[in-house]
C-alpha cells in the first residue's frame, strides 16, 4: 500500500511554566492508505496533539510531516486550509455540529467550501448519509438527535467530500456501548467500501478492539507499533 | 454560504439579535431625525427670511450698520440713479428707518421707525394697509403680531409716534395701527412700527432718503458710490452660525448615541469569537481558512447594520414622512421665542442623500467594529480553537 503520511523526527514543545514541555517527543511513523489504524494511550500522552499535527490543525515545534512524500508542516495558514479541505475529514468527541443547520446543511458544508454545484453536492450527500443510515433525519437540527445520530452525522460530513484521511478524536467517549459500535461498524465499513484511511485517537478498549493497527504513545513517544486482526 | 450561516447565527440568537439591531435602529433613527429636523428648521429659517426679511439681498447705505443704533441718524441719502432706476422698476424697494418712540397707552417705548413702500413686491408681506387714509389726520402704521402682544395693542389702537427730527427738535403725531403684520421674522416684528416711506422721509425732513434697499434678485450694478451690496449669504451669517454651532452640540449627541449603539455591535462580536471557537475551530478543521471565518464573522455583524437599516425603516419610516407632511409642534413655542425665523410647527426635512449618508455612516462603523473583535482569529491556530483557547 502506498505511503499517505510520515512522520519525522516529530517534537511538540509548550513552555509551562518557563519550562519546555514535551507534548511529543521524536515521533516518527508512518501510515499508509486505506489503513483502520489508532493512536492509543492515556490522557496527556499526546494522541491529540499528534492527530491534529497530522491533519494540520496544528504544526509541530521540531520534525516534518510528509504527505505522499511532500513536506506539509510548517505550511501558510491558508496552505494548511487547503491541505485539510482537500485531504481530510475530521470527527470529534463532541462531534463540533452546528446547531443552526440541519443534518442536510451539516454535511453540506465541506462541499460548499470545496464550491461543488448542487447537483453534485445533492448526489454526495445522499450517499454520505445512506452510509450512516441516516437519510430520514435529513432536516432535522442536531438538538433534536441523539448523540449516537450526532456523531453518524459527523461521520457523513467527515465522508462526504471523500477525503484521503479521517481523523477521529475520541469519536466514541460521548457515546454508550451499542452507539460505539454502530458508529465503529460505519466507519469500518466506509474504510472497506472506500479505501479511506482512518486514523482514530482514542484509549476506549471498544474502538481498540475493531483497529487493524495500533500506535501505542506515552509521555509523547511511540512505545508501541503493532498490528493486530480486529477482535470485533 | 457565508450569509446564510451568518443570518441563520443571527436569528439563532433571538433577543440578543434584535436588541443589538433596536439600539442600532434607535441610534440611526435619531441621527436622521435630529439632521432633518435640524435641516428643515435652516431650509424653513432661510425661506421665511428671504420672503420676509432679507429678499434677494439689500443695498446698504454705507454707514447704516444695524447693530449701532447711533449711526443710523447719518445712515441714509437719497438713492443714486442706478438703485432708483431699479426701485422704479419694481426690482428694488426702499427703506427709511428713524429712531424714536411710541406712547401706547401712556407708556413709553423705544422704537425703530421704518418708512417702507406700501406696495412694495420685494418682500412677502402685506403692507398696503399703509395706504389707508385715517380720519383726523392720524397717520396710518402697522406693527408686527408679536410686537402687538407685547405692547397690548390691537388694530384700530392710537398710539402717539415720538422722534427726533434732522433739525434736532422732538416732534410728535398720532397714529392709528391700521394692520397688524404677520411675520415669522423677528427682525421684522419686535421694535418695528412700520409707516409709509414718504411719511418718514417727512418726519425725517428728507426727501426721498433711503438707509437700505431690498433687491428681488443679486443682480445689482457693482460699486455703487456710498451704498454696499449684502448677498443673501452675508445676511444669512448669523443665521448659518448658529446652525452650525447646533450641528456640533447634535453632533456630540448622536456620536454618544452612536458610540452607545457600536459598543453593542461590539460587545456582541467580542462575546460570539469567545463563546464560539470550537465552531470556528470546526470551520478551520473543514478547510476554512481563518480570513474566511473573520469574514464570516464580519458579515454577521454587518448585519446588525442591514437589520437595524431594515427596521429603522419600517418603524421610523411612516413616521417620519408623516412628521415632515405635517411639522410638529413644541407646545406651541415658536421660533419667535428664541428670536429665530420660524413659525410654529417644524418640517424636518429628509433628503435622499441624507438618509443614504447616514445609514452609510452607520453601516460602516457597524462594519469597523464588527471586524475589529474578530482580528484575533486571524492568528488562531485550528487546534488551539477546537480546545477553546483563543491563540
Amino acid at each position: 500500500m502506498k505511503e499517505l503520511i510520515r512522520l519525522k523526527g516529530l517534537d511538540k514543545i509548550y513552555p509551562v511554566g518557563g519550562e519546555d514541555f514535551f507534548a511529543l517527543k521524536n515521533v516518527a511513523l508512518s501510515i499508509n492508505e486505506g489503513e483502520f489504524s489508532g493512536l492509543v494511550g492515556p490522557s496527556g500522552s499526546g494522541k491529540t496533539t499528534l492527530l491534529n499535527i497530522i491533519g494540520a490543525l496544528d504544526q509541530p515545534s521540531n520534525g516534518d510531516v510528509f504527505m505522499y512524500d511532500k513536506r506539509v508542516s510548517r505550511i501558510k495558514a491558508t496552505l494548511a486550509a487547503q491541505l485539510r479541505l482537500h485531504n481530510f475529514g475530521f470527527i470529534f468527541q463532541t462531534y463540533n455540529l452546528l446547531n443552526v443547520y440541519s443534518v442536510y446543511e451539516n454535511v453540506e458544508l465541506p462541499l460548499t467550501l470545496l464550491g461543488w454545484n448542487e447537483s453534485r453536492k445533492k448526489k454526495a450527500i445522499q450517499e454520505a448519509l445512506e452510509w450512516v443510515g441516516l437519510t430520514d433525519k435529513i432536516k432535522s437540527r442536531p438538538g433534536k438527535l441523539s448523540g449516537g445520530q450526532c456523531q453518524r452525522v459527523a461521520i457523513a460530513r467527515a465522508m462526504v467530500k471523500r477525503p484521503k484521511m479521517v481523523l477521529a478524536d475520541e469519536p466514541t467517549a460521548n457515546l454508550d456501548s451499542e452507539n460505539s459500535h454502530n458508529i465503529l461498524k460505519t466507519m469500518e465499513e466506509i474504510n472497506r467500501k472506500t479505501g479511506t484511511t482512518f486514523l482514530f485517537s482514542t484509549h476506549d478498549q471498544k474502538v481498540i478492539d475493531y483497529l487493524s493497527r495500533i500506535i501505542s504513545l506515552k509521555d509523547g513517544q511511540v512505545i508501541e507499533d503493532r498490528q493486530q486482526e480486529p477482535k470485533r | 454560504m457565508v450569509f446564510k450561516l451568518a443570518l441563520k447565527n443571527l436569528l439563532s440568537a433571538g433577543l440578543r439579535t434584535w436588541l443589538t439591531a433596536f439600539i442600532l435602529s434607535l441610534t440611526l433613527a435619531a441621527m436622521l431625525f435630529m439632521q432633518a429636523l435640524m435641516a428643515g428648521m435652516l431650509d424653513e429659517m432661510s425661506t421665511i427670511r428671504q420672503n420676509e426679511e432679507i429678499a434677494g439681498g439689500q443695498i446698504w447705505h454705507e454707514k447704516y450698520d444695524p447693530f449701532d443704533p447711533t449711526v443710523l441718524e447719518k445712515a441714509n441719502a437719497a438713492l443714486p440713479n442706478e438703485i432708483q432706476s431699479m426701485v422704479e422698476k419694481g426690482d428694488a424697494c426702499p427703506l427709511l428707518m428713524i429712531s424714536g418712540a411710541i406712547y401706547p397707552k401712556g407708556r413709553f417705548k423705544n422704537a425703530m421707525l421704518k418708512g417702507i413702500n406700501p406696495n412694495q413686491e420685494c418682500l412677502k408681506l402685506d403692507f398696503t394697509s399703509l395706504n389707508k387714509i385715517n380720519g383726523d389726520d392720524r397717520l396710518s402704521v402697522m406693527i408686527g403680531k408679536r410686537y402687538a402682544d407685547t405692547l397690548g395693542m390691537a388694530k384700530g389702537d392710537i398710539l402717539t409716534i415720538r422722534w427726533r427730527t434732522r433739525a434736532g427738535a422732538f416732534d410728535a403725531v398720532d397714529a392709528e395701527i391700521t394692520s397688524i403684520l404677520r411675520t415669522n421674522a423677528p427682525v421684522m416684528d419686535q421694535g418695528a412700527v412700520y409707516l409709509s416711506h414718504e411719511v418718514v422721509n417727512k418726519m425725517n425732513g428728507t426727501l426721498n432718503h433711503s438707509t437700505l434697499v431690498w433687491v428681488k434678485t443679486d443682480r445689482v450694478p457693482p460699486h455703487i458710490e456710498g451704498w454696499v451690496f449684502r448677498d443673501f449669504m452675508y445676511l444669512m451669517k448669523d443665521t448659518l452660525d448658529m446652525v452650525k454651532s447646533k450641528q456640533v452640540g447634535q453632533s456630540i449627541f448622536y456620536g454618544m448615541l452612536l458610540f452607545l449603539g457600536l459598543i453593542a455591535v461590539f460587545d456582541t462580536q467580542a462575546l460570539a469569537v469567545f463563546r464560539r471557537k470550537k465552531e470556528i475551530g470546526t470551520f478551520m478543521a473543514m478547510g476554512m481558512s481563518n480570513a474566511k471565518v473573520v469574514y464570516m464573522f464580519v458579515i454577521e455583524g454587518t448585519m446588525y447594520g442591514i437589520i437595524a437599516t431594515f427596521l429603522t425603516l419600517v418603524w421610523a419610516g411612516p413616521l417620519f414622512w408623516w412628521l415632515a407632511e405635517a411639522g410638529m409642534s413644541f407646545g406651541g413655542a415658536s421660533g419667535d421665542d428664541w428670536g429665530m425665523a420660524f413659525g410654529d410647527r417644524f418640517f424636518p426635512v429628509f433628503t435622499f442623500g441624507r438618509v443614504f449618508g447616514a445609514i452609510l455612516f452607520v453601516n460602516l462603523m457597524v462594519i469597523f467594529v464588527s471586524f475589529w473583535p474578530t482580528k484575533v482569529i486571524t492568528r488562531m491556530l485550528p487546534a488551539n480553537a477546537l480546545r477553546g483557547r483563543i491563540s
